[in-house]
């Protein structure tokens, strides 16, 4: 994960330049190969020790994380279990490392910095418009659009590259609402059981 | 002669084994190993099996092969050069191999010039249909040739020999080419056995009258004795009429050609067999009849003409494009774009059967010695344009289709819909829903996270001041070995009751109905844990840490209901023996 970071903090710096409506090329995988790589990938996102791992690692951030909140219980939760659902991927997807990145702080500054910057340029370059012409982007952009912001990392992502981060990041999420579901299952069910009315028969009988 | 047997033999093993081939094609190894096997009979080379096999492999070479030859042979009755012949004819062969080879550059492009008139785009037979630059080793065989055949003003009247006229792309001809080599480098040495091979010269082309069973050995070998007569040969006359040679290339082929090359000049002397030798061969109308179906050969005999170890991709794609007029691989430019573009439009016409078979084999050809590019390949389908763009545009889509539709796989209830806008807005709405459900989780977890590390404490102290070992036990034995199966059966029984329970909540993880029962329960049980349960005790915290690492893992290495029921009734018996 550390040689991550430094990574990551280089492209938060250089998109400045790229912001402007500009989709950036990630590295292009081979067509062909795509498909075999992306179905292994989602696979592995799928299969019981990804869980396992995802779970332990989970439990274990909680426990750390406990002791500095910063923000409220819920959200630092869900921060967390993003970060190590990020962690889980190990990297290999550009929405992994945006997390991550936006962890650090530094990211998240400069993306904010863009925010702003962004919304400018797009006032300043639209065309007015043509009285009662609605002026829209094609439906397929805007939904692209709203999927990109959705996708951690996705801003700026061409569209095969962002449907190809969207399927590998749908995989992880399953795979994390399944963890996140059994852990509070065993942590729930740690108390809500009553105690003796059940189990207090069975085992007494 | 039976040297020269040998060495035909050897020069045709050597062409069933291409990679060796290309490695000693071109060296003087090569002659001193094949003259040094010529003792025994040569004529034995001419029903060589291996001749045979190589040349049904290369049917087309064959009319080249037999035009090439014939029209030596037939121009040679009259005109002599002294001297000449011999070198001539390496000339001539080269000169072909330079339209098939592109292993090299070839220097007599001189020789070419007004000559040809066949291929299009070529202006000297050396820079024909398989390479614009011909790389060609044969230079090196050239060199080899000349340092060793001390012809007399051979070398001044070499390079403005108009005979050596074009050799156009001739499918037929790196396949004779190939098999002319093994006679020339054979013949290198020959210059100083010419007294030695008198004998040998006048009685094998007797002996190849007689066993002209092959057309290609009957060329062969009034090729040889066209050569050997040292009339000037009218070589180029003969590489007219085959206009068609040389397309498909490969050093095996180039090799086998300049290696017969030389034996044929030095071992052959009777033109008046010649001619008779001549009159047997088919003669150049074949070769006209395969240049019609040069293209469609061509691509086929080139992977399986070509010796060489890299071009397997673009062997692959000159089989499948003929045979697969839809084939889809495609090489795609980055960053050449125009060097690219032609490949491309060069592959697309191969692709869709265009009749520039020479151009585009050599554009083909050219692809295999340069190092494999890190791009996508991409073949244009037939019927479709073949411009980079609409190409690039096509890799596109398709790529985005084949995106698309693993996404379909993905979000649930896709399948029926069609359309990237309506699939776009369907996985969108997935995504929103799988963050919002990690959303309701993490608020759960919250919920119930201080509550943990107390539950676990306090529940571990139960265990270990109230409990009469049962647990603590189950407990010991998880972590010590892999006892989760032990403990989760233990806690089977008992768990029946809660099971019902869990699996609902499993099973409907992506209804509101289960979250909120469950914040229901966590609600509910939120007060009593508080109370009462404070004495925190590391140790017994460890212990459960490691319990619920071991849950989780039996858990989730077996059913997950077990694994619920074990830790339900493990916490609800804690909770018992409270």
């Amino acid at each position: 994960m550390a040689s991550l970071i430094p990574n990551l903090e280089h492209s938060p710096d250089m998109s400045p330049e790229f912001k402007r409506k500009k989709r950036r090329k990630t590295d292009e995988t081979p067509g062909p190969f795509d498909r075999n790589q992306g179905s292994q990938r989602i696979k592995r996102w799928r299969t019981e020790r990804e869980q396992q791992i995802y779970s332990s690692k989970l439990i274990e951030a909680l426990r750390r994380s406990r002791r500095t909140s910063s923000s409220t219980p819920a959200k630092e939760v869900r921060e967390t279990a993003d970060r190590v659902l990020a962690v889980s991927a190990k990297g290999t997807m550009r929405w992994s490392r945006a997390i991550l990145a936006s962890r650090l702080g530094v990211g998240a500054k400069t993306m904010r910095k863009h925010k702003k910057a962004k919304v400018t340029a797009n006032r300043s370059l639209r065309k007015p418009e043509i009285k009662g012409e609605k002026r829209k982007l094609p439906a397929v952009e805007r939904k692209l659009k709203v999927l990109g912001r959705l996708v951690p990392g996705g801003r700026k992502l061409s569209f095969s590259n962002l449907l190809e981060e969207t399927s590998d990041y749908i995989a992880a999420l399953e795979m994390q609402v399944r963890a996140m579901t059994a852990i509070t299952e065993l942590l729930a069910g740690a108390g809500t059981q009553p105690p003796t009315d059940r189990l207090g028969s069975r085992i007494n009988s | 002669m039976e040297k020269d047997k040998v060495l035909m033999a050897e020069g045709l093993n050597r062409t069933a084994a291409p990679p060796t081939w290309n490695s000693c094609s071109f060296g003087m190894d090569m002659q001193t190993n094949e003259l040094n096997c010529a003792t025994e009979q040569v004529g034995s080379c001419f029903f060589n099996p291996n001749w045979d096999n190589s040349m049904d492999q290369s049917d087309p070479f064959e009319s080249a092969l037999s035009s090439m030859v014939s029209s030596p042979a037939a121009s040679n009755a009259g005109s002599t050069l002294p001297g000449f012949g011999e070198n001539v004819m390496i000339r001539e062969l080269i000169g072909r191999l330079g339209n098939i080879c592109n292993s090299g550059d070839i220097s007599p492009q001189s020789f070419v010039k007004p000559n040809n008139n066949t291929n299009s785009g070529n202006t000297s037979c050396y820079s024909t249909p398989l390479n614009s630059p011909p790389k060609l080793n044969l230079s090196m065989v050239e060199s080899q040739i000349r340092g060793n055949l001390n012809l007399p003003g051979l070398g001044n009247q070499l390079p403005n020999h108009p005979s050596l006229a074009p050799f156009s792309a001739d499918p037929g001809f790196a396949e004779r080419a190939a098999r002319f080599s093994c006679f020339s480098t054979t013949s290198r040495n020959f210059g100083g056995l010419n007294g030695q091979l008198g004998l040998t010269e006048t009685e094998l082309p007797q002996r190849l009258r007689p066993r002209m069973d092959s057309v290609k050995l009957s060329r062969v070998s009034s090729n040889q004795s066209i050569k050997v007569t040292g009339s000037q040969v009218n070589v180029p006359e003969s590489n007219k009429n085959s206009p068609q040679e040389g397309s498909s290339g490969s050093d095996k082929k180039n090799s086998r050609l300049s290696r017969s090359s030389s034996p044929e000049n030095a071992e052959f002397g009777d033109s008046k067999e010649e001619s008779s030798v001549s009159e047997q061969i088919p003669g150049g109308d074949s070769s006209i009849k395969v240049q019609n179906d040069a293209n469609a050969r061509k691509r086929k005999s080139i992977p399986r003409g070509k010796a060489k170890e890299t071009p397997s991709p673009v062997a692959a794609d000159a089989k499948v494009a003929p045979e697969n007029g839809e084939s889809t691989a495609k090489r795609s430019k980055q960053e050449e774009a125009a060097g690219n573009a032609k490949e491309k439009t060069e592959q697309n016409g191969n692709g869709k059967a265009a009749n520039d078979g020479n151009q585009k084999q050599g554009k083909e050809n050219s692809k295999p010695p340069e190092p494999p590019k890190d791009y996508i390949h991409v073949r244009a389908r037939r019927g479709q344009a073949t411009d980079s763009h609409s190409l690039a545009e096509r890799v596109r889509r398709e790529k985005i289709s084949e995106r698309m539709k693993f996404l379909q796989d993905l979000v649930p209830g896709c399948n029926k819909v069609t359309g990237k806008a309506v699939m776009l807005d369907e996985i969108i709405n997935y995504v929103q829903s799988l963050q919002r459900q990690v959303e309701f989780l993490s608020m759960k977890l919250a919920t119930v996270n201080p509550r943990m590390d107390i539950n676990m404490e306090a529940l571990l102290s139960k265990d270990m001041f109230r409990s009469r070992g049962s647990l603590p036990h189950a407990l010991y034995s998880m972590d010590s070995s892999a006892p989760a199966f032990p403990f989760g059966y233990q806690l089977q029984q008992q768990a029946l009751p809660l099971h019902s329970g869990i699996s609902n909540n499993v099973e409907t993880q992506f209804s509101m109905n289960p979250l909120n029962a469950v914040l229901r329960k966590t609600q509910g049980v939120q007060l009593p844990p508080i109370d009462g349960f404070t004495d925190a005790n590391p140790q017994v915290a460890s212990f459960w840490e490691d319990d619920l690492q071991s849950i989780v893992q039996m858990g989730f290495g077996q059913n997950q209901a077990q694994s619920y029921q074990g830790s339900m009734a493990a916490a609800g018996q804690v909770k018992i023996e409270l």
